[in-house]
């Protein structure tokens, strides 16, 4: 292999891949990253065989070939390194980097135990504008759950339907929703999967900075991403879909309520992380609805005790109920716009957090029992 | 040889030729899915495995399998997992102690999105005593013979007895057998055969009922006036019925006391056995007290126990409820409630006043629970559909309502004293040899007396 190659994309090319390496013990060829020629662009791959994300960029392709190599090294040493084209060539398992007055060999594998990509089927798919879809499952991931009893849980249900996307997490302490509107002319129609909390994660990381449309082409067992190609860095994310049924979540959402609370988004997140320095082993604050303020209270034996109250807009009965602090303010963090309406029915129950404007999204938490 | 041990000699030969983390990596959890017809179908856990296999180790694997088997053709990849095993509810009560009783969940998750099961019920927490021995007994040997012994299972009894408790514990028994299960409501079948019908998927929803091996429909008195429910419950009945496929049924009466329920259905359901759930009585309410006070974990005194059965004499729901009242308050004063404590706390419970019934209320819940038209209940209609619920009537207001039989024959458009005499003798003697008929007025009471 012989090519020349501008230095930061090859830099965003590893940068995109690494993260998705070096914790294989059983298959040590896993821990590095597949580069390798592709006609008139350099790819790169890695996957832990349930996740694989590959990076192509255009390079000067003067031989052609592959090495795999631990990222470690080479996105450290090119970090360092001053702006320009890179000059990349393999010796058997020896790759040499040369830029400038700068000259390595660093220590590969050959790529004969790497493994093969499985293919992806393009028969089903929807696009998606990237912005939208990063800060959607930005806006679900942190219920997702993370205890193994429930495999189903542990990744964002996708539920497609005719008119809309909806994505769904849920530990069973509390759940959230988000609602995206979906390009009608598209070939599929109602299709739903679990897509793992990992595969999420590094489409938010990955997507994020981009401009672009993504591509998701949904298969039997897998989801393959990618954006709209001859980008100058293309990026495709292939990942397994967990297996088994997403539980019929619909029946937890509740449809009618006693108590709505309107209050600023803001200053309730102030008192809560307040509150929350307070709260007693289990992370417990108690919240009284009154007449036309909201009070947070809570209370550690070993530290002291904390109260404080904002000025809402209250509708319907006085309520009084106790929730873990954490699962209020991330619910509060997802949630869009600088009003939030709080749903109450009981203090048994599940509450239900919204913004005032936007409907797309909503958090519904169980209390702690008192 | 079977598909197991044709694997384990593949992977023998397999395993010197590459290495070891080659081997780890790429024939774990794999094995014979199916082999038809000179096909091997073998199972990898994912995509990343079968695009190997198909690419690097076919010849290898052919080669051994017609070593010993000479009529493979072909393999196929395809991926698939082995189920773990079913997560039984000892399992995760101990995850539930970590974060104690205390952060409130979806209780909606903890069912299975599968069998629609809930793993809390089972044998091992169903109280059982003189009201429910041979429900629970029928249970238990269908359990071990499904579809050979009582075929249909038809369980009935009053609201908060027990019989979905009864019903689960069957589910869940069978589940961990692996057998396919599938609990519903008939609510619930009733409206995804609503649904099929507007989506036109009417196939799958067939397939979805027809390939069980064990059908559970809770409160199948909910199907009767469903007239094209009914007929398609009737198909999927037989199906399964022929295939000797277990049926359990419940309701809340006899199947002969469900109006408008189709003679075919009701003699079907019938043609199992019939096993009803009573009120349990005083010694059962102390053990049920007894075993939902060790589950939870707490201690309650011996003389608050016997006072919750002594006073909450109803049903096993709101027995629950009362307890749960009085660990509350116990839990939230940080003591252990004591006698004169429960007392207090259950009061507003105990000492409700019976509210006065009038007959009204009688004629109304008698025409409902028959499905006849009050005003027919009140005419002059001599058919017997009619005659018999307007008996019961009479019986109950005169033994309810104390009410003198002129009173209660004006009440009826002026009938005679003497036909309201006769038909109140009839009711009660036949209440003492008709058992059917005892458990009607005692659903009917209930419900008079229930709000």
């Amino acid at each position: 292999m012989k090519l020349y190659i501008k230095k930061e994309l090859f830099l965003k090319a590893i940068s995109a891949t690494e993260k998705n390496t070096g914790k294989n013990f059983t298959l040590p060829i896993l821990n590095n990253v597949l580069i390798k020629t592709v006609e008139n662009i350099l790819q790169l791959t890695s996957t832990d065989l349930e996740l694989a994300t590959i990076a192509e960029v255009p390079a000067k392709i003067e031989e052609e070939g592959s090495i795999a190599m631990n990222p470690k090294t080479l996105s450290g040493f090119l970090v360092n390194s001053p702006e320009g084209e890179v000059l990349l060539k393999t010796k058997k398992d020896i790759l040499l980097v040369e830029h400038r007055n700068y000259k390595t060999n660093i220590k590969g594998f050959l790529d004969k135990d790497f493994p093969l990509l499985p293919k992806t089927d393009k028969k089903k798919f929807f696009t998606i504008p990237s912005t939208i879809i990063t800060s959607a499952l930005s806006q679900v991931i942190n219920s997702v759950s993370i205890s193994d009893l429930k495999l189903e849980l542990t990744g964002v249900f996708f539920k497609i339907t005719k008119n809309n996307i909806k994505l769904v997490s849920t530990d069973s302490f509390r759940l959230s929703e988000k609602t995206l509107s979906r390009d009608k002319s598209e070939n599929v129609n109602e299709e739903s999967f679990i897509l793992p909390t990992k595969a999420a994660n590094e489409i938010i990381r990955n997507y994020q900075d981009l401009n672009d449309i993504l591509f998701f082409y949904i298969d039997k067992n897998q989801v393959t991403i990618q954006n709209e190609e001859n980008k100058k860095v293309n990026l495709k994310i292939i990942s397994k879909i967990i297996e088994g049924e997403y539980p019929e979540y619909s029946q937890i959402i509740p449809k009618e309520f006693t108590t709505k609370v309107i209050i600023s988004k803001k200053e309730f997140a102030q008192q809560i992380k307040s509150a929350g320095l307070f709260a007693s082993r289990i992370n417990d604050i108690t919240l009284r609805v009154e007449k036309d303020k909201l009070t947070i209270h809570s209370q550690n034996n070993d530290v002291g005790e904390f109260s404080s109250y904002i000025e809402a807009h209250v509708e319907g009965e006085e309520q009084e109920m106790r929730f873990n602090y954490n699962y209020l303010l991330s619910g509060l963090n997802n949630i869009e716009g600088d009003e939030v309406v709080f749903k109450i029915n009981r203090s048994d129950g599940p509450t239900l957090v919204e913004s005032v404007k936007n409907k797309d999204y909503f958090y519904i938490l169980m209390p702690i029992r008192k | 040889m079977n598909e197991y041990d044709l694997w384990q000699v593949v992977l023998t030969e397999i395993e010197p030729q590459i290495s070891k983390a080659n081997f780890v990596t790429w024939f774990k959890n794999t094995y014979i899915s199916s082999k038809k017809d000179g096909v091997v179908s073998v199972a990898v856990p994912n995509a990343f495995s079968r695009e190997w296999l198909e690419n690097k180790y076919t010849k290898p694997i052919m080669r051994s399998l017609r070593n010993t088997s000479r009529d493979i053709r072909e393999i196929r990849y395809i991926i698939e997992n082995k189920k773990p095993t079913i997560i039984t509810a000892q399992n995760q009560t101990v995850e539930k102690r970590d974060i104690e009783e205390t952060q409130l969940q979806f209780e909606e998750l903890q069912i299975d999105s599968v069998t629609n099961l809930n793993p809390k019920y089972s044998f091992d927490n169903f109280v059982v005593g003189s009201s429910n021995e041979l429900a629970h007994a029928a249970a238990i040997s269908i359990t071990k013979k499904p579809g050979a012994l009582y075929n249909p299972l038809f369980i009935y009894g009053g609201v908060g007895l027990g019989k979905t408790h009864l019903l689960q514990a069957i589910g869940n028994t069978f589940a961990q057998t692996r057998k396919k299960v599938l609990y519903i409501t008939s609510e619930r079948f009733t409206s995804e055969f609503i649904t099929s019908i507007s989506n036109q998927t009417i196939d799958s929803f067939k397939n979805k009922y027809r390939n069980k091996d064990v059908l559970i429909i809770d409160d199948i008195q909910f199907i009767a006036g469903k007239e094209q429910t009914q007929e398609e419950f009737f198909h999927t009945f037989n199906t399964l019925h022929e295939t000797n496929k277990q049926i359990i049924l419940s309701s809340d009466r006899t199947p002969r006391s469900i109006p408008t329920l189709e003679e075919r259905l009701r003699s079907r359901f019938e043609g199992g056995m019939l096993v009803d759930i009573g009120y349990p009585n005083y010694e059962m309410r102390v053990a049920i007290l007894k075993t939902k006070v060790k589950s939870k974990n707490i201690f309650l005194s011996e003389e608050v126990i016997n006072y919750i059965a002594n006073n909450i004499q109803k049903n096993v729901r709101e027995l629950e409820g009362a307890l749960n009242l009085v660990i509350a308050s116990s839990k939230l004063n940080n003591n252990e409630t004591n006698l004169e404590q429960a007392k207090k706390i259950l009061s507003h419970i105990t000492s409700k006043p019976n509210k006065p019934i009038s007959y009204k209320k009688i004629f109304k819940t008698v025409s409902d629970f028959y499905e006849i038209e009050e005003k027919s209940l009140l005419g002059k209609n001599r058919k017997r559909e009619i005659v018999l619920p307007r008996q019961i009537a009479m019986f109950l207001m005169r033994s309810e309502l104390k009410a003198s039989y002129p009173f209660i024959g004006e009440r009826f458009g002026g009938k005679d004293h003497t036909t309201v005499m006769y038909a109140c003798a009839k009711i009660e003697k036949e209440v003492n040899t008709n058992h059917n008929l005892e458990q009607e007025i005692g659903l009917i009471k209930q419900q008079i007396y229930s709000d």
